[in-house]
């Protein structure tokens, strides 16, 4: 398939895409469940959109078009009710989290579409190893070249949102003692990584036929990078996040990605390079591993900086773009999450910790998921 | 001084019950994986099929002594798989649906009346099908968690078999007790009449509350849900087996309402080793094997035409309880099908309340045991087949048969 020309969007508009873990209620193991869940949906009303993923015990919410973190907020919290009501007539939990902690991928089963068939019979087991979670936020851009540049620019970035969402600590039962292991599983993919470095949308063109004509690519959604553009959409697409815990949460991350869009392309604070990308391997491993404990080498000064010192500094000069954004209290969110280092990964040591039991932790995260923000202890703040 | 021939054997050589029991296993073994390789059933199949013909063959060697000393084994089989049941069945679901109680109830009530009525549409006395019928409501625990297990089935349909199937033999096992106090009232013995279940019910629950308490104060000391922890849980499964056997209460009612008594006294999931683990899995397998043993020529002689009178009216109705309010509840009439379907294995439970009520009421031994016997050699043999086949066409049970 060709490459689709790319649709203009309205620049920083954002949607988002969240893939969710379904499990019983038995041993809250995954379950089988997305056909079902799906089914007792259709005559709810909801905002957005909910849809099978590759193994039919995950399910991906997408929110509509969103133009401020309060609208994404609402709708998702709207979703995520009025999946909790279906859930509980089918007896089957959801929950947040990157990856499902003790989930054996070998007893998977891939979901039944021609799509996701093929990936099965392309990638073997690869692909019931995809059985992992992300939070994929679109934003949009009003041209391709501005897309393409701001992608790279937010490359830079890409630890800070690695960080702030980490929720993996735990894969097959065991704590990996990364923070978010679930980019692990997608590095296998061969076209993961970081997208190739050009600025406009004439030289990616070239660079996708290029790519289609040996065969190793089809279309765009072969391509599982930690940014790529989507220009069905006329957005970006940032995907290397973890679902986070809660839906607070991820609106919180989508409102910090909306504000460092509009500061990146009002104020075009720096060129892309493509030496920019002689630290991303370094960066990315440290956020994975140490979450916001992790190290942050500088690509512009070649300074090494505590990764959560970073994002506090960044926070700061995205303030007058989060005020003109209305995202204020999202990126207080943020900033306090960088102080206290209070992520999900955390949440789910800590539960382990005190349950000595992988089965109460995700009952435990399902009962997270589901209950509004402000029912929750005042001290977490998520 | 000591003869050589006291030193040695005995001839004739007369092997005793664990010879056969022994070599009723390997054979079992053998036909089960006979059944699973070359004709894609599940290797309950094969075990029952092996029972059935070393009853037919060895008859001449086993005495009733011999069969009676299967009953411990049977009731222990039984008592960890009621309690696994029991704590997989969840009252927060039914809250939640209150479509899965209208449909339970239901099947239930379709189930007796129509199992009752075919019964008696071919002549069979009344109190026969009345105990047969309650009996017949119940769907076998075991062989429900043997297949889920075995065909590593997950999904809706399997959720709801168990739940189901969990609720169906709570109503079989109070059933059948307030059917036998009904016959003594008819025989004018009116003080046995309403004290018997009275006692039965209440003391089987005061049992299941207290064996549900103790076993989760218990299991909570333990450091974490790991095999040392889940002995202790077997260990307090057998006593409270060993107590309602001693005060005479009710084995199914009291091991299922403790293991949904022992689930709900907190949110914490409880995992333990599917089926207790390999001796709970062999226990099944001798289950299995030793209902087919007391089946002889005669039983299909006299109770041959209403066992499948009432194997295709217990069916019917299953089939049409699940139909008819399934939808309701949130399952496509696809998956309806298949659960109505696979609601059909009659196994441990249902000889144990047969059994049971011809130790209170020997009038109906001869016909209900006859009746009973040949629905278990039926249901043995069709209900594990249909049961895969309905999961597997619904995509919640492996294509590889548990390999």
């Amino acid at each position: 398939m060709p490459l689709e020309p790319f649709v203009a969007s309205e620049a920083l508009t954002f949607g988002i895409e969240l893939e969710l873990q379904l499990v019983n209620r038995h041993d809250y193991d995954l379950a089988p469940a997305s056909a079902d869940l799906l089914r007792q949906l259709r005559k709810r009303k909801f905002p957005g959109e909910i849809k099978p993923e590759i193994t039919d015990s995950m399910i991906e919410i997408a929110t509509g078009i969103c133009r401020s973190h309060d609208e994404a907020l609402q709708q998702l919290g709207q979703i995520r009710d009025c999946m909790s009501k279906a859930a509980t007539a089918l007896h089957i939990g959801i929950c947040g989290g990157g990856t499902h902690p003790f989930q054996q991928w070998s007893r998977r089963t891939i979901s039944n579409s021609p799509r996701y068939r093929f990936l099965s019979d392309l990638y073997g087991y690869l692909a019931k190893q995809f059985t992992v979670f992300g939070q994929h936020v679109h934003l949009g851009c009003p041209n391709p070249d501005d897309a393409l540049y701001l992608l790279h620019a937010l490359s830079r970035y890409v630890p800070h949102f690695i960080a702030l969402a980490a929720s993996s600590p735990f894969v097959q039962g065991v704590d990996t003692r990364f923070d978010s292991a679930r980019l692990n599983s997608i590095s296998a993919f061969p076209m993961s990584g970081r997208a190739p470095f050009v600025l406009t949308w004439d030289a990616f063109a070239a660079y996708f036929e290029k790519m289609r004509a040996t065969g190793v690519i089809e279309s765009m959604k072969d391509c599982y990078w930690d940014i790529r553009p989507k220009p069905e959409f006329g957005t970006i697409e940032v995907r290397v996040m973890d679902t986070p815990l809660t839906v607070e949460r991820a609106a919180v991350i989508a409102a910090y990605i909306q504000a460092l869009g509009r500061w990146l392309l009002l104020e075009r604070p720096f060129a892309p390079a493509e030496d920019d990308y002689l630290v991303y391997t370094f960066n990315r491993f440290q956020a994975c591993r140490f979450g916001l404990a992790g190290e942050y080498a500088d690509p512009a000064s070649g300074d090494r900086v505590p990764l959560a010192g970073h994002i506090l500094q960044t926070v700061r000069t995205l303030a007058p773009h989060a005020g003109a954004l209305g995202s204020e209290s999202a990126l207080e969110r943020v900033q306090e999450t960088a102080r206290t280092r209070n992520t999900d990964a955390q949440w789910v040591r800590a539960a382990q910790d005190q349950t000595r039991n992988l089965h109460e932790v995700v009952r435990c995260g399902c009962e997270r998921w589901a209950q509004p923000a402000q029912t929750n202890d005042g001290s977490d703040k998520r | 001084m000591t003869e050589l021939h006291d030193l040695l054997p005995a001839w004739p050589l007369t092997p005793d019950g664990l010879f056969w029991i022994g070599l009723a296993l390997a054979a079992a073994a053998l036909c089960g994986e006979f059944a699973r390789l070359a004709l894609k059933l599940p290797r309950i199949v094969g075990y029952a099929a092996a029972g059935l013909v070393a009853g037919a063959l060895s008859r001449p060697l086993m005495d009733a002594g011999m069969l009676a000393q299967t009953r411990i084994l049977i009731e222990m089989a039984l008592a960890l798989t009621l309690f696994e049941l029991g704590n997989r069945l969840s009252l927060h679901w039914l809250r939640a649906n209150r479509w899965l109680v209208l449909t339970s109830a239901l099947e239930g009530l379709l189930t007796w009346c129509l199992t009752v009525w075919a019964l008696r549409a071919i002549d069979v006395a009344a109190p026969v099908a009345a105990v047969a019928g309650a009996i017949a409501v119940s769907t076998s625990p075991t062989v429900l968690l043997q297949l889920k297990n075995e065909l590593r089935a997950e999904g809706q349909v399997t959720e709801r078999l168990l739940l189901l199937g969990g609720l169906n033999s709570i109503y079989a096992s109070a059933l059948v007790p307030l059917t036998i106090g009904w016959f003594e009232g008819e025989y004018g013995h009116w003080g046995i009449a309403l004290a018997y279940p009275l006692y039965l019910l209440a003391g089987s629950a005061a049992l299941a509350w207290l064996a549900g308490k103790a076993g989760h104060a218990l299991y909570r000391r333990m450091t974490g849900d790991d095999h040392y922890a889940f002995l202790a849980l077997v260990g307090m499964v057998l006593l409270t087996l060993a107590l309602a056997r001693l005060f005479k209460l009710s084995v199914p009612l009291t091991l299922l309402l403790a293991g949904v008594v022992f689930k709900h006294q907190d949110h914490r999931p409880r995992v333990w080793p599917a089926h207790f683990g390999s001796a709970g899995s062999i226990l099944i397998v001798v289950m299995i094997v030793s209902l087919g043993l007391p089946l002889q020529a005669s039983d299909w002689a006299i109770g041959g035409a209403a066992a499948a009178a009432l194997v295709l009216a217990r069916r019917a109705a299953k089939l049409a309880g699940a139909l008819a309010l399934g939808p309701l509840s949130g399952l496509s009439m696809r998956k309806n099908l298949a659960l109505g379907l696979s609601l059909g294995p009659m196994s441990g439970l249902a000889w144990l309340l047969m059994d049971d009520t011809v130790a209170s009421f020997p009038q109906t031994h001869t016909l209900l045991a006859a009746v009973i016997l040949c629905a278990l050699a039926i249901e043995h043999i069709v209900a594990p087949t249909l049961f895969a086949i309905s999961l597997r066409w619904v995509g919640e049970a492996r294509h590889d048969n548990g390999r």
